[in-house]
């Protein structure tokens, strides 16, 4: 699995289109995190009392106190759409090319190489949110010498359970890419049909949350329990004013099973695809 | 006792009721260069596939270096071109070669020895989506030397290449068998086979139709006559070596007998009273022998 490590760290780390993700990423959580909050509580009317404390309430979630959460409140839409992207990307352009043939062809075991393929793609997700939560840190520090908030720096421990629920949500997503991208043995489908369900399918499926078996399902979708895993970190969840997506629909504990369990069934699923099909 | 790097017993591949592979016993030597030759669409790339471990029989077996089709064993031995070259077109010729080698635990020393010797030395920096056809070509044969195959799988290497490239492409391979590696080249190019191949399969429709030394599949010579009354001439080598052994190709007449007997032909014929201007011995071009035993497949 090593050399297939190697080999996957090498081809994720020179492709332009990982950077431009990587930016894009880091783009929209700094603004729908940080900047956004921020010009709307700075706009905001000391007079108009109801806008002004719906800016404060926005402005929080931008304060350091909120470093653990907010870096990864996007995990559940917007960000979770772009952990599908890497996987689709990195898998369904080796059909596109036809590069598969290679790559399972030099000797590493079909396993290992799915192994080595889905371990660079873990290590770049980690980079991206260790990235995403050092720029975090940074904005919450200047929002909150701008706005004088009284706030603290959350701890360590705290900050590390917030990187590794991001980790296991950004994992989860990202294996759900490779997975259709080997399914549909290409890059566009599967990121389309990625990008429908984790856009579009969720929040209709929220929407009928009051229809009892819609309700059931609605709470164990990966979005559902990606967005209750956030929220059991003490992020605001969509209903109180947070971030779309953040929900209490499950127990934290509860949802980060739910999470292990989309994870190895899309790891498991992938496995056995890529060891029993064969290769054009 | 001679070894063989590849032997396949009655191996097929179906894609619904068709056959695309029908039950062939392929047998390469080590060290030797074997041609697989076919028309397109023969099964020859199918073949190679599954050889590899790319696609799975339907039924029938194969050893690749003595172990199952994609055995990662037989794998890390096997240097493999299957069609087009498969690229990342991001990456500059060397990354591409890198990615590779890490795949194989190649060095990047054997990486720059291969780029030298697939004469891309100087392109190695530049992105693999501006390369040439020809170059793209000479990339993928590269990426099959990495590792220093026993065993080279090359399906088409000299597509895309021009003149040059081709006989570059030629010494190459010829250089390669030379150290005793094995080399299964599939081509349908007929004279590229006949000057590097020890020894040939033909496939036809998914059937291997013929398999030997080029002399073997060749098959005889003929003895090429021109007399007058070219008719009379006919009649009386059909009688004397019976109809299977004379075919008329104007402007003369092809006679399947040994070289050794020319004299005596013509002495015949002489003897009858025709008139003679030629007697001379033509050896089976491959082109010929393939064409007779691919047209006789096409006909069942």
């Amino acid at each position: 699995m090593r050399r297939s490590l190697y080999a996957e760290m090498l081809k994720l780390g020179k492709r332009p289109a990982v950077h431009t993700t990587i930016g894009v990423w880091l783009v929209l959580s700094l603004f729908f995190g940080y900047v956004f909050p921020y010009f709307t509580y700075r706009g905001s009317s000391a007079a108009a009392a109801e806008e002004r404390a719906a800016a404060i309430a926005g402005v929080l979630d931008a304060l350091p106190a909120s470093l653990a959460t907010t870096p990864i409140a996007g995990l559940p839409v917007f960000a979770g759409a772009l952990a599908i992207l890497f996987g689709a990307l990195a898998t369904g352009s080796e059909y596109g090319w036809r590069t598969m043939k290679i790559v399972l062809s030099q000797g590493p075991p079909r396993t290992s190489v799915i192994a080595g393929k889905l371990a660079a793609l873990v290590l770049l997700l980690a980079s991206i949110l260790v990235l995403s939560f050092a720029t975090a840190a940074v904005a919450s520090a200047i929002v909150e010498g701008a706005t004088e908030l009284p706030t603290a720096w959350p701890s360590a421990g705290a900050v590390l359970a917030g990187l590794g629920s991001g980790l296991l949500i950004a994992a989860m997503w990202c294996s759900a890419g490779v997975l259709l991208a080997h399914l549909l043995r290409g890059t566009a489908m599967p990121i389309g049909l990625g990008l429908v369900w984790a856009l579009a399918v969720e929040n209709l499926l929220r929407t009928g949350a009051s229809i009892p078996v819609l309700g059931t399902l609605q709470r164990y979708t990966p979005g559902s329990a990606a967005g209750s895993l956030v929220a059991a970190l003490d992020a605001t969840p969509q209903s109180a004013g947070g971030t779309p997506g953040v929900s209490t629909n499950l127990p934290g504990l509860t949802a980060a099973a739910v999470l292990l369990v989309y994870l190895a069934v899309f790891v498991i699923a992938t496995v056995l695809v890529v060891r029993r099909r064969d290769v054009n | 006792m001679t070894t063989d790097s590849v032997v396949t017993h009655q191996l097929s591949r179906s894609f619904g009721s068709v056959k695309a592979v029908d039950a062939i016993d392929l047998e390469v030597r080590a060290g030797e260069v074997y041609g697989f030759l076919g028309a397109n669409g023969a099964g020859k790339t199918t073949t190679l596939r599954m050889l590899v471990g790319l696609a799975r029989p339907t039924s029938g077996k194969a050893t690749v270096l003595g172990r199952p089709p994609g055995d990662p064993r037989a794998l890390a031995r096997t240097g493999i071109l299957i069609e087009e070259p498969a690229l990342y077109p991001y990456l500059s010729g060397r990354d591409n070669l890198a990615v590779v080698g890490r795949y194989t635990a190649v060095g990047a020393r054997r990486v720059e020895a291969v780029l030298e010797t697939v004469g891309l030395a100087e392109a190695a920096a530049k992105r693999v989506s501006r390369y040439s056809l020809g170059m793209r070509q000479r990339l993928g044969v590269g990426m099959a030397l990495l590792k220093d195959p026993e065993l080279l799988v090359l399906d088409e290497p000299a597509n895309g290449l021009d003149p040059a490239g081709v006989v570059q492409m030629r010494e190459l391979l010829a250089g390669l068998a030379s150290d005793g590696r094995t080399v299964l080249l599939s081509s349908h190019a007929l004279s590229e086979v006949g000057q590097i191949c020890d020894r040939v399969g033909i496939l036809a429709a998914g059937r291997l139709v013929a398999q030997g030394t080029l002399a073997e599949v060749r098959g005889e010579g003929a003895l090429l006559i021109t007399a007058e009354p070219q008719a009379e001439a006919l009649d009386l080598l059909r009688k004397r070596f019976g109809p299977q052994a004379v075919r008329h190709q104007p402007p003369a007449i092809a006679l399947t007998v040994s070289p050794d007997q020319a004299a005596s032909v013509n002495r015949q014929l002489n003897d009858a009273g025709l008139d003679v201007s030629g007697v001379s011995w033509q050896e089976r071009s491959m082109a010929e022998a393939f064409f007779d035993l691919t047209a006789k497949e096409d006909d069942r």
